[in-house]
């Protein structure tokens, strides 16, 4: 043992130098593993948990029937993960079943990529996609809902819109976006360093819930027709918009409201945000006659006059304060009844000065003038209802006749319709019922009367004097052959920054049928008609077209009013739903929901048209056909018709391009003018769709 | 193994069986630990347990082997085996092998498994050469030459495995001989002295704490009365490292700099260089006190931490079974240390000593480099964990190293 004192002495050196060592290992796993171990942890769950949001779907907003207006439709986004391919061949198959395309071109794109690539954003799939633990190795499905209103224009401005988000920014959309919107889920999962999830390894799971469902008071098809004829007059009389409301007099019920010009708003952008206001509660007026309705009511109900009454039209002017107010053609001496026909400013005036100022203020404001009605929709604007004394000028003369009031189309709406149900005034309703999760419905409205603004007797005898204004006065255009309809237009000057303007007008014709016992009330608003703007020329004609193609319309919509309509039906009669240019499993979804059946005929994955028609009611069980793509073709399952995109935006063409899978090249801006191929051709998916654009393709109005 | 072997006397209690069970602990905590870095990891095409389990029956075998060669064997073979090793290092330079260079195919052309990384046994036939030339004649200290040749003897594989290039395998071998020329009995001040190049390059950056470090090495040269030359030799050396340091580092590549500045704080570059360090740290700090569960470790299996079932062996075994696992893994090598180095006081043979202290260097530069590095103490340097990092030639290596330190101290009474 030579070494011996000397190894001692240096193997303690060394075993201090290794207990050292040991020791520094031993304070910093006391460290990291111990005292800072929480912040680590979250460290390592922060890298390897993904928190993704399950977006929920949100509810739908039907119409009294039923008839679907906004839905939300599932979208997939398919991905590929190249490292996480272990069978590419398999994945191209699954990406050729889903997304079209060959399988060829799958396999190159898969060689392509080094990192995780879309195959396709936000489409409808060919097929329902399996499970996800079904799908072969580094393919994913992620699904996402998008807000589609399948009857595009119709009552845009009620429904309002979504942002690209889901989110409620207008309308119904917008007031009842807590109903709507449901609760969003979430799904925490494992994900690995390169960041693809890992399948089967869900942390957590929470699972969205939908959103609950709106039935309206809208009726579809008194929608579809108004809108159709207040464009039609509105375009023909060159007028800048138009606006119209159709009632339920006896309960309130809104059946339909209409703006024009209207928006998609499927694509609410594409317009000026101006166009999508919902005129009939946002822009005030000044009404003109459709208000001496007001200084009739005062005259009769407070005892003042009775329908014996006459009064003297003098030669057809009168002077008031300053100036002096005519009539279009002068008048004799007229009884009551035909003062309000003949629409006589100078009657009107005469009798509203022995009504006297303070009464004819009073029943402006029992109406509901000034105040908003409380239907709650986003932006309803009140109106001005000053007091009399607080005027300058002939403040009561221009009251009488509808000057120097502002007034929205809903409000006089909702004072005529207080006119047919007897003298109540009842505040408009929209929503009818709510159907929660459960599918159970929930009445969310229904009649509310606001006041009494006359005794019954003088409703009925307005309603005779109204009647009368249509069979033999202003209102003759309004007539319909075989009803008895009641009603009184408005010819309004409009008022600009220097006085009256020449040459601005509006129109209106508010009217109820049957005259006596009103059930359907239309108010129809005609802004600066340019070749015409009588609104017996202008507004009456359109009441009268709308009115005689629904009683017209085969399922008569205006039939059943005797029934109260706001019960809450725990389901609605079916009704065939506008499936057209739906994809199938969507279609097939839709029908399930209301009880029906389908049988498809056809090869192809879109819905080319259906029977019965769309609307059409039917009973339940009823099997709908329908026919998909180009009858017949059997032998390509990835084809597709080439939609007729002229005339659209290009945004709508690209969506429409993108959800048939077609590939979009654009020419130009604005609206589609031309396509190739024609719509109609039968071509392949991933097939260039090439349109040409121009801006000027609007001018052919 | 009791009665007499090749002249040898051994007696079975002198089998350290507390060594032995102690490193086939340490084995079998690796190829669990290698199947769960690799069950599920996407990296790899199958788990790596079974082969490394195979290269475990095959240390056995060599340490079976080795116990029952005698001290002259290895004595007589150190230097023709330092000779060998070093061609094939050679060779495998001009020829090129896989992965960087460190590894020689079996087979030339076609790389098929297994292949054999020489730089492994390189380290073991170092000490082998060294303890010879230091018990194989009367060394002294006083005379440089006698420390200067085997630092010499070190460098040689140092600068071959450095050009494969294999930094941190490299550093080691100048490591392995520093302990056994402090067991001969080198003057820890030479040792000392010998390090100062490093601590004038750290220390470089900030003017006081260089002033400091060569205030210690001027008075360290002065107390122990170093000779004029090389006093002289030294200081100088170190002023100009002094001064030279900031001024390369100035001159250095941005990517160069980042290296080392991300050494000495990760969170500069947490997705470049920095990810293995943070990404280890991670896994082990989450384990906690008791781990996440064998098989459970989710930076493991997420593949976040990189290189799991090779450099970062030790930070799977911390992230599965925690602060518990971990400790009991560093209570296994400590016992592994603590036998070694008794068994380098034990032996009668200054060979056999110097051979042991050699051994106990090499594990105690691995254990705690491997492991430091796992838990962001020390630079990744790619050095395994012995016993536990998946890889056959270390692990072929060191259960042949143990085998060599169990047959010496076998034969402790032999001078």
């Amino acid at each position: 043992m030579i070494g011996a004192p000397l190894h001692s002495g240096r193997l303690r050196l060394l075993a201090l130098l290794f207990v050292a060592g040991w020791a520094i290992c031993v304070y910093r796993l006391t460290d990291i593993q111990l005292l800072r171990s929480a912040s680590y942890h979250e460290k390592a769950r922060r890298q390897h948990l993904q928190e993704q949001v399950l977006q929920p779907r949100r509810g739908e907003i039907l119409d009294r029937e039923g008839r679907l207006l906004a839905v939300d439709r599932l979208l997939h986004t398919v991905g590929v993960h190249p490292k996480y391919v272990t069978d590419a061949a398999a994945v191209a198959r699954g990406l050729t079943t889903l997304v079209g395309r060959t399988d060829e071109e799958w396999l190159a794109e898969i060689a392509d990529h080094q990192g995780y690539f879309y195959a396709a954003r936000r489409i409808y799939l060919l097929e329902e996609p399996p499970p996800s633990h079904e799908l072969p190795g580094g393919l994913d499905i992620t699904e996402a809902y998008r807000r589609t209103y399948p009857q595009r224009r119709m009552a845009s401005s009620v429904l309002g819109y979504t942002g690209i988000d889901g989110v409620g920014l207008e309308g119904l959309e917008l007031d009842y976006d807590n109903v709507l919107s449901g609760r969003a889920g979430r799904i925490v999962q494992q994900v690995d360093a390169l960041g693809a999830s890992i399948p089967g390894r869900d942390a957590a799971r929470e699972e969205p819930v939908s959103g609950m469902d709106l039935r309206l008071t809208l009726d579809a098809v008194i929608q579809e027709v108004l809108e159709e004829e207040l464009a039609r007059g509105v375009e023909s009389s060159e007028a800048a918009a138009g606006i119209a409301v159709a009632l339920d007099p006896e309960t309130g019920a809104i059946l339909a409201m209409a703006g024009w010009p209207t928006f998609d708003p499927n694509a609410p952008d594409d317009v000026d945000p101006s166009q999508r206001r919902n005129r009939a509660i946002t822009d005030p007026f000044e009404p003109g006659s459709v208000l001496k309705l007001v200084t009739f009511t005062a005259a009769l109900d407070a005892g003042r006059y009775t329908p014996a009454d006459t009064i003297d039209g003098g030669n057809g002017v009168i002077q008031v304060v300053g100036s002096e107010i005519r009539d279009v053609h002068a008048h004799g001496r007229m009884s009551l009844g035909e003062v309000l026909q003949f629409s006589s400013n100078v009657g009107t005036v005469k009798i509203a000065r022995h009504v006297g100022e303070n009464r004819l203020y009073r029943y402006a404001r029992d109406f509901g003038f000034g105040q908003v009605t409380g239907l709650g929709l986003p932006g309803e604007a009140s109106g001005v209802l000053r007091k009399l004394p607080d005027w300058y000028g002939p403040a009561l003369e221009s009251l009488s006749i509808g000057y120097g009031i502002s007034v929205t189309a809903l409000q006089i709406a909702a004072a005529y319709a207080a006119v047919a149900n007897g003298g109540r005034l009842l505040q408009p309703w929209l929503v009818d019922a709510v159907r929660d999760e459960k599918g159970r419905w929930h009445s969310a409205g229904g009649t509310q009367v606001v006041r009494r603004v006359m005794h019954e007797e003088t409703s009925l005898l307005l309603r005779g004097f109204l009647r009368d204004a249509v069979s033999g006065g202003t209102g003759k255009q309004a007539r319909v052959p075989g009803l008895q309809i009641a009603g009184k237009t408005g010819t309004a000057r409009k008022a600009g920054p220097s006085g009256y303007e020449a040459g601005q007008y509006i129109s209106s014709f508010c009217g109820f049928l049957p005259a006596d016992d009103p059930k359907f009330l239309l108010l129809v608003i005609v802004d600066e008609p340019a070749n015409r703007y009588y609104a017996s020329e202008v507004a009456a004609p359109i009441f009268a077209s709308t009115i005689q193609r629904l009683i017209c319309h085969p399922q008569n919509p205006l039939r059943g009013f005797q029934s109260s309509i706001h019960q809450v039906v725990e389901r609605p009669a079916p009704v065939v739903p506008d499936l057209r240019r739906w994809p199938a499993a969507e279609a097939g979804k839709a029908l399930n929901q209301r009880g029906l059946r389908m049988r498809f005929v056809g090869e192809g994955h879109t819905v080319l048209s259906q029977e019965p028609e769309p609307l059409s009611q039917v009973e339940e069980g009823v099997v709908v056909v329908l026919h998909l793509e180009a009858p017949g073709i059997t032998e390509s399952v990835s084809q597709v018709i080439v939609p007729d995109l002229r005339g659209r935006s290009l945004r709508e063409a690209a969506a429409e391009a993108s959800t048939l899978g077609l590939v979009l090249s654009v020419e130009g801006s604005g609206l589609v003018r031309n396509q190739n191929p024609r719509a109609g051709t039968l071509v392949n998916r991933g097939t260039d769709l090439r349109v040409v654009a121009g801006l000027n393709s609007g001018s052919g109005r | 193994m009791t009665g007499r072997r090749g002249g040898s006397l051994m007696l079975q209690r002198d089998f350290d069986h507390i060594l032995f069970l102690s490193v086939m602990g340490l084995v079998l905590i690796g190829i669990a630990f290698v199947y769960s870095a690799t069950v599920e990891n996407t990296q790899v095409a199958a788990p790596l347990h079974t082969r490394q389990a195979l290269w475990a029956l095959a240390g056995v075998i060599a340490i079976v082997v080795s116990i029952r060669l005698p001290i002259q064997f290895y004595f007589g073979a150190s230097y023709i085996l330092f000779i060998a090793v070093i061609l094939v290092l050679m060779a495998l330079l001009v020829v090129g092998g896989g992965e960087g260079g460190r590894w020689f195919a079996l087979s030339s052309g076609v790389r098929i498994q297994p292949s054999i990384q020489p730089s492994e046994p390189a380290k073991i036939v170092l000490v082998l050469a060294v303890a010879r030339y230091l018990s194989g004649r009367l060394v002294n200290f006083k005379r440089a030459r006698d420390f200067l040749i085997p630092l010499g003897l070190a460098f040689i594989p140092f600068v071959l495995v450095m050009r494969q290039p294999d930094l941190g395998t490299g550093m080691i071998f100048p490591m392995i001989i520093i302990p056994m020329l402090y067991w001969k009995g080198l003057p820890i001040w030479i040792i000392f002295l010998l390090c100062t190049p490093i601590l004038s390059v750290v220390t470089a950056f900030s003017p006081e704490t260089w002033g400091v470090a060569m205030f210690i090495i001027g008075l360290v040269v002065w107390r122990k009365k170093v000779k004029p030359g090389l006093a002289i030799l030294v200081i100088l050396v170190n002023i100009v490292l002094g001064i030279l340091t900031p001024v390369v580092w100035d001159n250095l590549h941005e990517y160069q700099q980042n290296r080392i500045s991300t050494f000495v704080n990760p969170q500069n570059d947490p997705l470049g260089a920095g990810y293995q360090i943070i990404q280890s740290t991670v896994a082990v700090g989450s384990g906690g006190l008791t781990g996440k569960g064998y098989l459970q470790g989710t930076q493991t299996k997420l593949n976040f931490l990189p290189e799991q079932h090779t450099d970062f062996i030790y930070s799977v075994i911390a992230e599965e079974t925690g602060m518990l696992g971990a400790l009991i893994v560093l209570l296994l090598f400590a016992v592994v240390l603590q036998r070694t180095l008794k068994a380098a006081t034990e032996v009668r043979n200054t060979f056999a000593g110097l051979v042991i202290a050699g051994a106990s260097g090499i594990l105690f530069a691995h254990i705690v480099i491997n492991i430091g590095m796992s838990l962001g103490l020390l630079p990744i340097t790619g050095l395994p964990l012995p016993f536990i990092s998946y890889g056959g030639s270390h692990l072929l290596s060191m259960m042949l190293l143990v085998g060599i330190v169990l047959g010496l101290r076998l034969r402790w009474m032999e001078y």
